[in-house]
């Protein structure tokens, strides 16, 4: 199976339990994966987190969400993913039955700031342990797909290796292969490069637009970096202070081959940057 | 090669070999080799020189335990002066000997030692098993865990060794009474250990785990299971001795045939050197236990982050 010639379809067994291709055309897009719409959630009557908040997400595409600290980023997470259940509105995938949760299979699966890893599995079992709940994969078949994923990750040679024994940024991409592993629709980011020292963060950037290029996986990425924001995504989605709604959305007007280290010092970087940390500061002071 | 850096005992930086290359300044088997024989020699050279005070602790206290009561007029000081309170080390050793040989007309010390090692040893695994489980159970399910939060609270509250008359007069005078005496001990640590490693899970991991689609019993085996069990596992030289304690207590009461019974016959005939010769066998087997539990659970728990716990390992 070559993995970088088609990559869903390389690694997809006959029987895989993984969601088929979208169906019909969603309301704002023909190729939007999964919708939120007018989304308000409260902890508690007096704190509400979101609300009226509606974004889409496109096929292939990765969605930056930044917004001021603590405006309701990671509720939002949890709402899409199923966590939480929104007091109003939807979140809903075109082409499948309007909330038939986010649960019910590996169409989305996340990946957190805190470490995930469980430290009693090696590298290769952590890589493999989101495979285990997909009932019509037999042990084979979820071999050759860890296989893959170590070889794509370049962590081949760290497969029998407990997490304690990997670097930061091994860690990062250990979790980030588990994330993709069950090739979910959508995969959500939640600050997971917030603890990696910069250079390390920046070589990190590159090897999962990468990998989620080639998992043709659609990313929310959730970052208070505005840099990282605009560095991964296709779109830049501006949240307001909490409760979080999104204030705008800016196309980010680089293709997929990016190169991270020289892009930040491109002059359109440096414009979007400044236009986008006029809304975000607004927001910031509003918070 | 993943770089493999840790550090041991005596806080000397040990690293492989390919970690070795990797940090020094400029790389080469030959530099990483001299290097590696460097640490060794500075290791050694660090536990000869621990060892040896160690040494040097031990010789001092028992010349001094063997000749201050010698003293002229020392007897009359103080009672820990006097031979017929703390005996000498000469007569503990030949005690020693006369209790594994059984000669001079002292008892064999085996069958109580054995009987004793095999209730503490069933009353410990019985409670390691069972208040593992319950702890468990209770880390997993909030709801149980509120309901039984007053009751574990009311009963930890009693002292165990309170329990040994009732034990024993249900259970009478028995194996059985002693090992459950050794079990009441020991389940309550067992089970906060449990209970603790299991709630200390980190709530990514189980949501991560229900989004790949992990029951909430799934979970509790898949993840919470081996931190409740590490935490046990760190808690079991502690546990072991707790356990051990327990039922040599229980055998002072209950005057079964163990160790605690010869040791209620030594202080009866006012015997310090049997008295000691017996605490001697017990800490024997006290420490026996407890390095063999060191070495099951280094072996169990290779992937424990000493530095703070696996939970915390990011």
């Amino acid at each position: 199976m070559n993995i970088s010639a088609s990559p869903r379809a390389g690694l997809h067994e006959p029987g895989d339990d993984v969601p088929g291709p979208v169906g019909a055309p969603g309301p704002a897009a023909g190729d939007v994966v999964l919708a939120v719409e007018d989304v308000e959630y409260s902890y508690t009557p007096t704190a509400p987190a979101l609300r009226d908040l509606s974004l889409s997400l496109r096929r292939g595409e990765v969605l930056s969400v930044i917004g001021p600290s603590g405006c309701g980023k990671s509720t939002l997470l949890a709402a899409i993913a199923g966590l939480v259940a929104p007091d109003a509105g939807r979140v809903w995938w075109p082409g499948a039955a309007p909330d038939s949760g986010a649960r019910s299979g590996p169409r989305l699966t996340i990946m957190f700031q805190k470490e995930t890893l469980l430290p009693w599995l090696t590298v290769e079992q952590n890589v493999g342990i989101g495979l285990r709940y997909i009932k019509s994969m037999d042990r084979q078949a979820r071999a050759d797909r860890v296989e893959q994923l170590l070889r794509m990750g370049g962590l081949t040679d760290a497969r029998h290796v407990y997490p304690r024994h990997l670097s930061g940024g091994m860690k990062r991409r250990a979790a980030l292969l588990a994330s993709v592993a069950p090739l979910p629709q959508v995969l959500m980011l939640d600050e997971p490069f917030a603890a990696l020292d910069e250079p390390t963060r920046v070589g990190i950037h590159k090897e999962v637009l990468d990998i989620c290029h080639q998992m043709e996986v659609s990313v929310i990425l959730v970052t208070h970096d505005l840099a990282e924001a605009i560095s991964l995504g296709d779109r830049v989605a501006i949240l307001s202070a909490r409760p979080a709604s999104v204030v705008s959305t800016h196309e980010v007007p680089f293709g997929s081959e990016r190169d991270m280290f020289s892009l930040r010092q491109a002059s359109e970087f440096q414009d979007l940057y400044r236009v986008l940390w006029g809304e975000l500061s607004r927001q910031i002071e509003r918070a | 090669m993943i770089p493999v850096a840790r550090h041991d005992s005596s806080g000397v930086r040990e690293t492989d070999g390919a970690a070795e290359a990797a940090i020094a300044p400029t790389p080469g088997a030959d530099r990483a080799a001299a290097s590696a024989r460097r640490l060794a020699v500075a290791r050694r050279r660090h536990r000869i020189e621990i060892h040896s005070w160690q040494v040097v602790i031990v010789v001092v206290v028992l010349a001094a335990w063997e000749w201050l009561p010698q003293i002229p007029g020392a007897k009359g000081t103080a009672p820990v002066l006097d031979r017929f309170f703390i005996s000498s080390p000469s007569a503990i050793i030949r005690q020693i000997w006369y209790l594994a040989a059984a000669a001079h007309n002292v008892p064999s010390i085996w069958p109580a030692l054995g009987r004793t090692v095999i209730t503490s040893v069933v009353g410990t695994v019985a409670a390691i098993i069972i208040g593992g489980l319950a702890g468990l159970l209770l880390g997993n399910y909030r709801s149980l865990a509120e309901i039984f939060a007053p009751f574990i609270s009311a009963l930890n509250a009693v002292p165990r060794i309170a329990l040994i008359p009732v034990i024993v007069l249900i259970a009478g005078s028995s194996s059985v009474a002693d090992a459950v005496t050794g079990f009441t001990v020991v389940f309550f640590l067992v089970f906060f250990s449990a209970f603790e490693g299991s709630r200390g899970v980190a709530y990514e991991m189980t949501e991560m785990m229900r989004i790949f689609g992990a029951s909430r019993t799934g979970i509790m085996f898949r993840v919470r299971l081996p931190y409740a069990g590490a935490w046990v596992f760190v808690n079991l030289p502690n546990i072991i001795s707790h356990g051990l304690v327990g039922v040599v207590t229980a055998e002072l009461f209950s005057g079964g045939s163990g160790m605690g019974n010869l040791l209620v016959t030594a202080v009866d005939t006012a015997d310090s050197t049997l008295t000691f010769g017996l605490v001697f066998y017990l800490a024997l087997v006290g420490l026996i236990l407890i390095l063999g539990a060191g070495l099951l659970r280094d072996r169990l728990l290779s992937w424990w982050d000493e530095a703070g716990g696996a939970s915390r390992s990011s």
